[in-house]
């Protein structure tokens, strides 16, 4: 899994969010869609593309994309 | 897990009645906090456009009067025929009787029926067929009547942005009859009761009678407004649930017929939002062609109503005409789900009604 293809499936899974306004070291929760329901279709998103299970609260503790992308690769690998 | 198969019992008819009057969350941002982009986020996202909802005073019981009604209208059914009522509701008309009783006096029928209500929701209708089935089997009904209806509107509090645009009411009627022949159909029925609060109205019943307190609006963390008395539901924990319990559902009903998921013409699911279905689309690998969505952004989520809904307005025109091969699966409140595998071949009647919930009936 690469960060360019995570970063395309985290924009996709969120309505609202144009392509190139999310990079690596995006802070989630200071993008304007961040809200309940981005949290919950970003699990989403992960358990069907990754097959990835994470909790809420491992999502809360995560700043970056870039940290997202690394639990998740984590994760899998483990 | 409880699984049943049964030879001898058929559909032979569906009728759903929705109300008149459509209600549009465009009309209601100001309800739900004002913040425009946020509304359009949530509609695109679950999808949601429309909801039927009835009028104040109109019950489940009366859509589902009217769906009965339509279904004697339009068929080879006769009041004499029918040997049971099964009717599924979660909003009834009175805490005493069952709403079952109420209809049987007011469409008429012979005092040789049984009547009673079964208190389930998303997953009723599934549960409802399940019970007919099973009571044509025993030997003692030829003809039942499964009533399934909510009017889950008058449930939720109309400030209330996480419920409010999600639910629209309807009544359906369904005609399940002895089969001469053909009419095989497999089963299966299971419950998570420790994810009872999950999605639950936990005032004005017995465990917390209806007082002032249960009565008092409060606003959550996220500025919505809410009483004891009406709906709440847990989001992530019922979209965990569904897509937790969902797919293996399916793929379990599908082998217990012993078919594959190709000989399956449709999946019709409990119509929770369009969300919900494609992701548990995307588990199974299914194309969305195969399961028909189109009833949640023009009725609204009608809890129980949502199965015979979907294939009364989305397959009707065919079914009158045609045999499909169909998967009906229902999931949510309890937590409680259920699934069957069964043929339905050229309906007598098979029609959504949009003039019901105007007035009370009775």
């Amino acid at each position: 899994m690469t960060i360019e293809a995570f970063i395309e499936n985290f924009v996709d899974s969120i309505e609202g969010l144009a392509s190139g306004s999310v990079g690596p070291d995006t802070v989630m929760r200071n993008l304007p869609q961040w809200d309940s329901l981005a949290v919950l279709t970003t699990v989403a998103m992960i358990d069907a593309e990754y097959e990835v299970l994470i909790t809420t609260n491992e999502l809360a503790k995560q700043q970056t994309v870039q940290d997202l992308f690394q639990l998740v690769k984590s994760k899998k690998e483990s | 897990m409880p699984k049943a198969h049964f030879k001898q019992s058929c559909i032979r008819g569906i009728v759903t009645a929705v109300p008149t009057r459509k209600k549009s969350i465009d009309d209601e941002v100001h309800l739900y906090g004002g913040n425009v982009e946020q509304i359009e986020r949530i509609k695109k996202t679950i999808g949601l456009k429309e909801r039927h909802v009835v009028e104040a005073g109109v019950t489940a019981g009366d859509l589902c009067q009217r769906a009965a009604e339509r279904l004697l209208e339009t068929s080879s059914l006769t009041r004499e025929k029918i040997d049971a009522v099964v009717l599924v509701t979660q909003t009834p008309d009175y805490f005493q009787p069952a709403t079952a009783c109420v209809l049987h006096g007011r469409l008429g029928l012979k005092e040789d029926c049984a009547a009673f209500d079964v208190n389930l929701g998303c997953s009723g209708y599934v549960y409802a067929l399940w019970l007919a089935g099973m009571m044509i089997e025993a030997g003692g009904c030829d003809h039942v009547l499964v009533l399934a209806g909510d009017t889950i509107s008058r449930c939720v509090n109309p400030r209330d942005r996480a419920l409010a645009p999600l639910f629209g009411d309807a009544g359906s009627a369904t005609w399940v009859a002895r089969a001469s022949g053909g009419g095989e159909s497999w089963f299966s029925l299971k419950s998570d009761g420790q994810g009872f609060s999950h999605l639950m109205v936990p005032g004005g019943a017995f465990r917390h009678p209806s007082t002032e307190e249960t009565r008092r609006e409060e606003t959550d963390g996220e500025g919505n407004v809410r009483s004891e008395e009406q709906l709440r539901m847990n989001g992530a924990e019922v979209f965990n649930f569904s897509m937790k319990v969902e797919p293996q559902a399916i793929r379990e009903i599908v082998e217990f017929a012993g078919k594959s998921m190709e000989e399956v013409d449709y999946l019709v699911f409990h119509q929770a939002n369009k969300y919900i279905l494609s992701n548990i689309a995307r588990r199974l690998r299914v194309p969305m062609d195969k399961v028909p969505c189109a009833t949640v952004e023009k009725y609204g989520n009608q809890s129980c109503a949502s199965i015979p809904s979907t294939i009364c307005d989305s397959l009707g025109d065919r079914l009158r005409r045609e045999k499909l091969q169909l998967v009906l699966s229902g999931f949510g409140v309890g937590l409680s789900w259920a699934s069957c595998c069964l043929t339905l071949d050229r309906l007598e009647c098979c029609e959504v009604v949009c003039d019901g919930g105007d007035e009370p009936q009775a």
